[in-house]
């Protein structure tokens, strides 16, 4: 059995009381091995030394664990928070099609219709009930989920039973009828990644040499050029500079000199370029700053005047010796850049008119379309989540002296 | 191997001394607790750090410039009327380069971009203004009882999680959605959602400062020595802490403007709001509308201009005030 006879036996809708086992069964596993783990790493059983003891008790590992464990506390604080705050929304103008209001026969039907709607994208009832499935629904296992209540009958359709892996509702404009939320987000969210990640990279490529010139050049032209720079773009609005390089591209385009095109194309890297070089005017600032504050840090240390006293080069020790000690909470950087890079992106991607994570968002909250909000919500904090916890794992390994035990 | 004190005098002799360069004044009492240089004041080092920042005063000089203006701009000069003396209509000068008529041009509404920056800014300043003192007021009380309380201190952290986990945007969105869509509302609303998170910051800041300083040696040996708790205060914390709190502060003002203008981008405003991110969103709407930077260069340049000076001004100030006030560059 390949990886492809894999997922289609779990995509598909025909092994489905399979799938319900399985899932089950992965999930007391988890369950187990993770009560096993807490109990080893507080010596409550197997008390003999061997290599799988010392695994399981590795600091780094159960911090991971420690870090999963209060990061899922928050994700669902902050998803209690938002679903609330949406249930007290005005809903009905935006769910409720008004132009059936006179087609139908009474005010009554009308009502009736609205409940209905209501019900089948799952609110309208009582919010707790509505909050405990929407939190048994974005659990990924395998499940059938009513998609549609009958208006007549208040009772599930019969075409209204879906199959879903993750399910975070779906919108309610008809004209954008071609799926459910969460795989909408997970369609629309490669577009995001790939300009994204241009985004870190010239962020990379141009603000670690900057960083390091000013340090190495401190209170010189260069560093000066810098700071200014630095308090360029702390200062001023963020959208005022989005505006100005999307003004600065459009009228490229407009006479012809095609170098940065803002006709975003998921396939020509080129269309990237417009949208990165805007995120990352940003980044390269921040990272630069931080590069430089703790070079200045390193600089002074006993080791870089050994070096120096060595003879070695100027450069050599900036770049071998004292960048690679400073490089270690910058390590922490790289992926909160990118993060910053999806999620500074709801003007970027809405004014070059990317299909991404960002302008999803834009749209949905101009169409008032709270569901998407809300599966926004799950799906950033889910993502941010991760990205720290990758973070400090990476800050963990470029650094052997860190420990995260308490 | 210790000098031998007896051999002392012998080692004088052998020293040339010019005995005339010295002067006997004696010993006087009154002079023994006297310094000699002038008595350390902070407020005055303040004082001079700052003004021996050129950038520094250069930034005050522009902010007052751009403050006169905001508030007496609209009254030099105004000109958004489209009709002529005689009562007939002259129709919307949409476009306008500048010229003695639209002193900075008029945009595509025909309005005059003059007086919408200033009476923007008017609208901008006033709700930075508002924010940032409850922000800063909010964020001193939090963040004081934050860094005292020990209990305290997990819960705030996992409310900070928290909200570092939503996209503060959106909830600001939520929240609007359920204030009053009244015009009138609109300033009040601005503030209300502003400052639901903005608090934040400063505590944070605050509570790592006062954990730092705290445990710092100086102040243990305050502690050890029976200093009064309010002399611990506002001897041993204010001073280090004023620096960071100037800063942060004066920093609340241009991030105030700049979520300004992302919750206008997001049309969460009422329409006819006058403020500074209401005034650029339409000049930059306007040229990829009709290609008008082309036309009139001006309906993006001043917006812009008006906007970075007052921003900027206002965060160098901040830096300059931050780095005077603290009291180890003093001297």
């Amino acid at each position: 059995m390949n990886f492809k006879d894999l997922s289609s036996f779990f995509m598909s809708e025909k092994n489905y009381q399979t799938q319900i086992i399985i899932s089950y069964v992965v999930i007391a596993l988890i369950a187990l091995a993770i009560i096993f783990i807490v109990l080893v790493n507080k010596n409550v059983i197997m008390k003999k030394n061997n290599a799988f003891r010392r695994f399981i008790t590795h600091p780094l590992f159960y911090y991971s664990l420690k870090r999963i464990g209060s990061a899922l506390i928050s994700v669902f604080l902050a998803l209690a928070i938002t679903f609330f705050l949406l249930r007290m929304q005005d809903l009905e103008a935006t769910y409720c099609d008004s132009g059936l209001k006179s087609k139908l026969p009474s005010i009554e039907a009308w009502n009736n219709y609205c409940a209905s709607v209501k019900r089948s994208l799952g609110f309208g009832g009582n919010p707790i009930v509505e909050f405990l499935q929407y939190l048994y629904n974005i659990i990924p296992i395998p499940k059938k989920i009513c998609t549609s209540i009958n208006p007549t009958t208040a009772q599930c359709a019969e075409e209204g039973w879906g199959f879903y892996l993750m399910y975070l509702g779906y919108p309610a404009a008809s004209d954008n009828s071609s799926g459910d939320i969460a795989s909408t987000i997970f369609a629309r969210l490669p577009n995001s990644f790939r300009w994204g990640a241009l985004a870190t990279i010239i962020q990379i490529v141009i603000g670690y040499p900057l960083g390091v010139l000013m340090a190495k050049y401190q209170d010189k032209f260069i560093d000066k050029l810098g700071k200014g720079y630095i308090i360029l773009v702390d200062a001023i609005p963020g959208l005022l500079y989005y505006y100005i390089f999307f003004t600065l591209f459009t009228q490229l385009t407009y006479n012809h000199i095609n170098l940065f095109p803002i006709n975003f194309d998921p396939n020509n890297v080129q269309t990237w370029l417009a949208p990165a070089i805007t995120s990352a005017f940003a980044g390269v600032a921040g990272i630069a700053y931080w590069v430089r504050r703790y070079m200045l840090n390193e600089i002074n240390s006993d080791y870089v005047k050994f070096a120096r006293a060595k003879g070695l080069s100027e450069n050599k020790i900036m770049f071998k010796h004292v960048l690679r000690n400073a490089i270690v909470p910058l390590s922490r950087s790289l992926s909160t850049a990118f993060i910053s890079c999806l999620f500074g992106s709801f003007f970027i991607e809405s004014m070059y008119s990317i299909e991404g994570f960002g302008s999803y968002l834009t749209v949905a909250v101009q169409k008032k379309e709270f569901m998407i909000v809300q599966g926004v919500v799950v799906f950033s904090a889910i993502i941010s989540v991760i990205s720290y916890l990758i973070a400090d794992i990476a800050m963990a390994i470029a650094d052997p002296r860190i420990s995260f035990s308490d | 191997m210790c000098d031998d004190l007896r051999k002392l005098p012998e080692m004088q002799d052998t020293l040339e001394f010019d005995e005339s360069l010295y002067e006997l004044v004696g010993y006087r009492e009154e002079n023994t607790e006297k310094l000699t240089t002038a008595p350390y004041s902070y407020w005055k080092s303040v004082w001079k750090q700052l003004f021996k920042n050129k950038v520094a005063i250069f930034c005050i000089v522009l902010l007052l410039i751009l403050l006169f203006f905001t508030f007496f701009g609209p009254l030099i000069h105004s000109n958004n009327i489209t009709y002529t003396t005689d009562g007939t209509w002259i129709g919307k000068a949409t476009f306008c380069t500048p010229n003695s008529d639209y002193w900075f041009g008029a945009d595509i509404n025909g309005e005059d971009i003059w007086t919408n920056i200033w009476k923007g800014a008017q609208f901008s300043l006033k709700l930075a203004v508002v924010v940032s003192l409850i922000d800063v007021v909010l964020g001193l009380i939090i963040g004081g009882f934050w860094g005292y309380i020990r209990w305290l201190d997990p819960i705030m952290i996992e409310i900070s999680n928290v909200i570092s986990n939503i996209p503060t945007l959106l909830i600001y969105i939520l929240v609007l959605e359920l204030l009053p869509k009244d015009e009138a509302w609109a300033f009040w609303n601005a503030v209300i959602v502003m400052t639901m998170f903005g608090w934040m910051g400063l505590a944070s800041t605050m509570r790592n400062q006062i954990i730092i300083i705290r445990n710092r040696e100086f102040n243990i040996a305050s502690e050890t020595l029976g200093s009064k708790p309010t002399t611990i205060i506002i001897h041993n914390l204010l001073p280090n802490l004023v620096s960071i709190i100037a800063q942060v502060v004066i920093d609340y003002i241009p991030a105030t403007i700049s979520s300004e203008v992302s919750l206008i981008y997001f049309g969460v405003f009422p329409v006819n709001l006058d403020s500074l991110g209401r005034e650029l969103e339409t000049s930059f709407k306007s040229q990829s509308i009709a290609n008008g930077l082309s036309r009139a260069p001006n309906i993006i340049i001043f917006p812009a201009l008006i906007m970075i000076l007052l921003t900027i001004s206002f965060f160098y100030f901040g830096l300059a005030v931050a780095d005077a006030t603290d009291p180890k560059r003093h001297r």
